[in-house]
């Protein structure tokens, strides 16, 4: 990706005057190189902004959508984490106030990465603020946390408390945002002229036909189910419902609430301290079968992936479960072009963007044609139209008799799949 | 957040009691003081320290199997310590496996106390008192957390293979089958992590933070520094007057 440096440096100017910068834009229209620039992550592509950034030897944050790598790894706790980037920070009390709001204080002792998705998401954004950076991006993080929390971090740093840093946010749901207005949003085009992307990324065709991948369900009954990570108080506690197929449900609540760890457990990565799950009225152990009716797509595709090729990755499910070459060639051919994947067969899946990396994730857990499936923030980091096209292979497979569970924070996808909202509240499951 | 208010030892009185520690226990050759030195000094020192656990993991899982095997090989194998006929002496030969044992105890638990019981919050400032700066000090902060987020890196990855059915069970043997396929992903990981890590300390200068951060007044006790100095001249003393 290149910009032309002398348009950018024009158009820079007019909004350096403003102090939170929403971009809009789809996938691939260089909001990400753009932020990078930035905040000098990439000094190829070099803006005037990062040269001002250098020149006064001010600091700069980037946080991405590999949450985990914006946490410093310096500090075995997380009330460390803050207080080595809050050294000397202008926003000390700003950051003291979002750690109550967001309920950090009661996490103080944790190791940063035992939190999960959504606290780390918080957690690298807060930090980030801690460090009182001239300049800061956020880059499909937001996406990663509850609606409540964006918005009181939004709320917050538009206030003059943060008024020393300018925020530049790129999110692929900026509209399900109400401290977002419209006046802070600007399309990237308006920012960067950009010569056309080399990569041979193709869109999402939803028209596939993944019939081959659809299995006969059945109902799953849970019951009483408990869990804890160590000694203490539960992370689900008692929780009890019957899910059925053909029936869209979204799995809700507040980050740390318990979604992945109630995900974990169906498809049989987590084992259970008490309580049973039924499967078609039957007894079922999900742990003595990991992954073989219940298919995890996991909220980060980094925590997922693990071949060196992405035909590998997609292939791995499929051969696990001993199929014919034969089938496990067609699921792989169907799925890498459903996904937009064929011409990245050979590419090793975490070099990719973050976008096609969630896709490859999401091709590789449908490859197993599971009965049941649980999908992680399936829209995580894709634009308006390919999240669409995400959508219409769910609704594709929820009308051939698939059973579906999304976690997910869009209030978007709730409204599009008209779903059955499953809520995670302090560990017990409301319906 | 507010500061911790814990007191703890300085960090220099905790090198040298380490460094006298260390000493006494290599010159100590008597299974009964070493004993007392585990039970009476060092067991109440983790207790209030709050590390009995860790000492207790390392105690059963990493000295116990290897006094079982000592025991095997010198007590009943050879039936003697090293240096001597074999068969000659059965009781030497346990008495030689204990003795070592009692020493990677006392070691290990000497090391396990010094490191440890550092509060999270004084790490940084005690690696900076003992002499440490710059990129040194970044290696001795990230050491206390790279062995939890590998660990944890692992545990994601068989998560990922259990998720896609590679792994038949949660059974410890096919677990450990696992291992060999954990490499790649892990060193994959660990060079984009890095990567990204030093951008993120370069973008937000947290190496000089983290140098200015340790050079902070160091908060401790009087009492608790000459206590822990105390116990160790006195085990090295007894020590080199048991020689």
């Amino acid at each position: 990706m290149k910009f032309d440096l002398q348009i950018a440096r024009n158009k820079l100017k007019k909004i350096t005057q403003s102090k939170f910068i929403a971009l809009e834009g789809k996938n691939f229209s260089g909001r990400s190189d753009f932020l990078r620039g930035v905040t000098q992550i990439e000094h190829n592509s070099v803006s005037t902004v990062s040269v001002d950034v250098e020149k006064t030897k001010q600091t700069s944050a980037y946080v991405g959508p590999e949450v985990y790598n914006a946490i410093s790894g310096l500090s075995p706790t997380v009330e460390g984490e803050i207080k080595l980037n809050s050294l000397g920070s202008k926003y000390s009390q700003t950051v003291s106030i979002l750690l109550k709001k967001t309920g950090f204080e009661l996490l103080r002792d944790r190791n940063p990465f035992t939190l999960s998705g959504g606290e780390q998401a918080l957690l690298a954004i807060i930090s980030a603020i801690a460090s009182t950076p001239r300049f800061q991006a956020i880059d499909c993080v937001f996406e990663q946390i509850s609606h409540k929390y964006v918005n009181l971090l939004v709320e917050t740093i538009k206030e003059e408390a943060c008024s020393w840093t300018t925020f530049f946010i790129a999110d692929n749901r900026l509209d399900e945002y109400e401290n977002i207005k419209s006046n802070d949003k600007i399309p990237i085009q308006n920012l960067i002229d950009i010569t056309p992307i080399s990569q041979n990324i193709e869109p999402i065709n939803p028209m596939i036909d993944l019939s081959i991948l659809y299995e006969s369900s059945f109902p799953i009954s849970i019951r009483n189910l408990e869990f804890r990570y160590a000694p203490g108080a539960p992370v689900l506690r008692d929780v009890s419902v019957d899910l059925y197929p053909s029936t869209p449900y979204i799995l809700v609540g507040k980050n740390g609430a318990g979604k992945s760890t109630l995900a974990k457990l169906l498809s049989g990565i987590l084992l259970p301290d008490s309580g049973q799950i039924f499967l078609n009225g039957s007894d079922y152990f999900p742990w003595k079968h990991p992954g073989q009716m219940v298919g995890y797509h996991f909220q980060n595709p980094d925590l997922q992936l693990f071949s060196t090729t992405v035909e590998e990755e997609v292939a791995a499910g499929p051969k696990a479960r001993n199929l014919p070459e034969e089938e496990i060639f067609k699921r792989k051919s169907k799925l890498m072009t459903t996904f937009g994947l064929t011409n990245l067969a050979k590419e090793h899946p975490l070099e990719l963007p973050f976008t096609i990396r969630k896709r490859v994730a999401l091709a590789a857990t449908l490859a197993m044609g599971c009965p049941w499936y649980v999908l992680d923030e399936p829209t995580l980091g894709q634009d308006e139209e390919s999240s669409k096209s995400i959508i219409q292979i769910i609704h594709r497979m929820i009308d051939n008799g698939i059973g579906i569970v999304i976690i997910s924070h869009s209030q978007w996808l709730q409204n599009e799949l008209s779903s059955i909202i499953l809520w995670l509240k302090e560990g017990t499951l409301m319906q | 957040m507010p500061y911790s208010t814990h007191i703890s030892v300085h960090p220099k009185v905790r090198g040298i009691s380490t460094i006298l520690a260390i000493i006494g226990t290599l010159f100590a050759n008597d299974i009964i003081i070493m004993l007392f030195a585990w039970l009476v000094l060092l067991i109440p020192l983790f207790t209030l320290t709050s590390t009995m656990r860790s000492h207790g993991r390392f105690v059963i899982k990493i000295v116990a199997p290897i006094f079982i095997i000592l025991l095997v090989v010198w007590g009943w194998l050879v039936g003697a310590p090293p240096g001597l006929q074999p068969g000659s002496s059965s009781v030497d030969g346990a008495r030689f496996a204990i003795f070592i044992s009692l020493r990677l105890i006392l070691l290990g638990g000497i090391f396990q106390l010094c490191f440890l019981s550092i509060p999270y919050d004084k790490l940084i400032n005690t690696f900076r008192q003992w002499g440490l700066k710059g990129n040194w000090l970044v290696v001795a902060a990230g050491a206390f957390t790279i062995w939890p987020e590998l660990k944890l890196r692992g545990e994601q990855i068989l998560d990922a293979r259990y998720a896609r059915g590679l792994t038949p069970d949660r059974k410890l043997f096919s677990r450990i089958q696992q291992f060999p396929f954990l490499l790649r992903p892990l060193l994959t990981w660990a060079i984009r992590s890095a990567n990204d890590r030093t951008q993120l300390w370069d973008q937000r200068r947290l190496i000089l933070k983290l140098g200015r951060r340790s050079s902070q007044k160091y908060h401790s006790s009087f009492f608790i520094n000459a206590y822990v100095l105390l116990i160790s001249i006195t085990w090295l003393i007894i020590n080199l007057l048991f020689i």
